[in-house]
C-alpha cells in the first residue's frame, strides 16, 4: 500500500516536471511573439495607442503585464483594455464548455457568425473535452469518497 | 525501549498538543493565498471569457485542514511508540523469572500468566504496527497533498500568465479578431490544457485519498478485533485474579522494586 502511495507522488512529480517543461518551451514561443507585436507597435500597425504604449514600454516606463492587470491606468492603457473587454465578449461561445444540464438549441456553426468551439484548434477541443471528462470523473470520486463508510475505531 | 524511558516521555511530552493543533505549518492556507494573490486582477477572464471560476474547480479543492492531519499523524506515531513501549514491558513481565514465581511445581498460574503476557505484548506490537502504518500512510498522503499543491500553484502562475496574455492580445484593435485570430486560439487551447493537467493533479489526490480512507477502514476493523481479544482478556483475568490472586499478589506481580 505504502509503495502504491510512492508511486502516486512520483505520478505527481512526473506531471509536475511535465508542467515545467512546457512552460520553458511556451516562455520561448511568447518571446518571438512579443517582439512580433512590439516591432508591429512601432510600426503603429496596431495604431496609435499601441504605438504610445510600445514606446513607454520601450522606455521601461510600463510592461504588458501592467496593461493587463490594470496596473497602467494612462489613457492609453485604458483604451486598449476597452478593445479587450469586447473582444471577449465575442467570443463568449466559443471558448467555454459546453454545459451538461443546459437544454440549449443547436447552433447552426456554419450559418452562425458567433465563434464556436468549432473555430478553434482540434488541440483546445481536446484539452475541453479532458476537462470535462476529468471533472466527471471528480465528482464521480468526491461523491464515492463522501460515501465510504467509516468506522468507529472506539 | 525501558519502563523508566516510557515514563520520562510521558511526563515530559505535551501530549495534548498531539490532539489539537498548535502553530502547525499548513501549507494550504498558504498555498491558497498565493493562488489568490497571482490570479486576483485576471481572474475576471476566466469566468467572463471561459465561464470558468479557477480558484473554486481547482484551488478551492485542495483547500482543508492538512495541519490537522499532521498533527493525527504525530498522534499515531506517538501511540506507535507507547504501545511498542507497553509491548516491551508486558513482554518482560512473560519472561517472569522461576525464581520469583513458580508455583511450587503444582499451580499453574504462573505458567498461564507467562503464557499471556506473552499474548498480550503481542497483541501491543501489532496495535503498534497498525498504528505505525496509519502515521505513515497519512504522512504519504501529506506528501501527496504537498506535491499537487506544488504542481497546482505553478499552474495558477501559469494560467495567470495566459489570461495576461489573452488581455493583452484581445487589446489590439482588429476587427473579427475573436473568430479568426491565431492567437486566440493559442492562449485558449494553454488556458484548458493547464486547466486539465490542475484536474489530473487533483484527481491523484482524491484517488490516494480514497485508498488511503480504505486501508485506514482495514486497519481499524484489525484493531477491533485485537481490542475484542485485549478485552477478552482483561475480563478472563479478572475472574481468574478473583478466583485466584492469593500466589499472584502476594508475590507482587514479580515487581521486587
Amino acid at each position: 500500500m505504502l509503495a502504491d502511495l510512492a508511486q502516486d507522488l512520483e505520478d505527481i512529480r512526473a506531471l509536475n516536471a511535465e508542467v515545467l517543461t512546457t512552460a520553458a518551451a511556451e516562455l520561448e514561443e511568447d518571446a518571438a511573439r512579443d517582439e512580433e507585436r512590439a516591432r508591429r507597435a512601432r510600426r503603429g500597425e496596431l495604431g496609435p495607442d499601441w504605438r504610445r504604449l510600445q514606446e513607454r514600454i520601450d522606455r521601461g516606463e510600463t510592461s504588458l503585464g501592467a496593461i493587463a492587470q490594470g496596473l497602467d491606468d494612462s489613457w492609453e492603457a485604458q483604451e486598449v483594455r476597452t478593445h479587450t473587454i469586447d473582444n471577449l465578449a465575442a467570443s463568449a461561445d466559443g471558448w467555454r464548455l459546453p454545459d451538461p444540464d443546459a437544454d440549449e438549441p443547436e447552433i447552426d456553426i456554419a450559418h452562425s457568425s458567433r465563434p464556436s468551439p468549432a473555430d478553434l484548434p482540434a488541440q483546445a477541443r481536446a484539452a475541453m473535452a479532458a476537462v470535462a471528462a476529468t471533472t466527471a470523473r471528480l465528482q464521480a470520486a468526491q461523491q464515492r469518497l463522501r460515501e465510504l463508510p467509516v468506522p468507529d475505531p472506539g | 525501549m525501558s519502563a523508566t524511558v516510557t515514563e520520562k516521555i510521558a511526563l515530559t511530552q505535551d501530549w495534548s498538543a498531539t490532539l489539537s493543533p498548535k502553530g502547525t505549518a499548513d501549507f494550504a492556507a498558504k498555498f491558497e493565498n498565493n493562488c489568490g494573490l497571482l490570479l486576483g486582477r485576471v481572474l475576471w477572464v476566466a469566468r467572463e471569457a471561459f465561464h470558468y471560476d479557477v480558484m473554486k474547480e481547482i484551488v478551492y479543492p485542495l483547500c482543508g485542514d492538512w495541519g490537522q492531519l499532521g498533527v493525527s499523524s504525530q498522534a499515531w506515531g506517538s501511540v506507535h511508540h507507547g504501545c511498542l513501549d507497553i509491548s516491551e514491558n508486558v513482554a518482560a513481565m512473560a519472561q517472569l523469572p522461576e525464581s520469583i514465581w513458580d508455583g511450587g511445581g503444582q499451580d499453574p498460574a504462573p505458567d498461564a500468566f507467562r503464557a499471556r503476557m506473552a499474548a498480550v505484548s503481542s497483541d501491543f506490537e501489532r496495535y503498534a504496527q497498525a498504528a505505525q502504518l496509519t502515521a505513515q500512510l497519512v504522512d504519504s498522503l501529506i506528501e501527496v497533498g504537498k506535491a499537487a499543491a506544488d504542481g497546482i500553484a505553478l499552474l495558477i502562475s501559469l494560467i495567470s500568465e495566459t489570461l495576461e496574455r489573452i488581455i493583452v492580445e484581445a487589446a489590439i484593435p482588429v476587427v473579427g479578431w475573436v473568430a479568426g485570430a491565431v492567437e486566440a486560439g493559442v492562449f485558449v487551447t494553454r488556458f484548458w490544457l493547464k486547466v486539465s493537467a490542475a484536474l489530473r493533479l487533483l484527481e491523484k489526490v482524491v484517488s490516494t485519498i480514497e485508498k488511503v480512507v480504505m486501508t485506514l477502514n482495514k486497519v481499524i476493523s484489525v484493531l477491533k478485533i485485537l481490542k475484542t481479544t485485549l478485552n477478552g482478556f482483561a475480563g478472563a483475568l479478572s475472574l481468574g485474579n478473583g478466583l485466584n490472586t492469593s500466589d499472584a499478589v502476594r508475590r507482587g506481580w514479580g515487581v521486587t522494586a
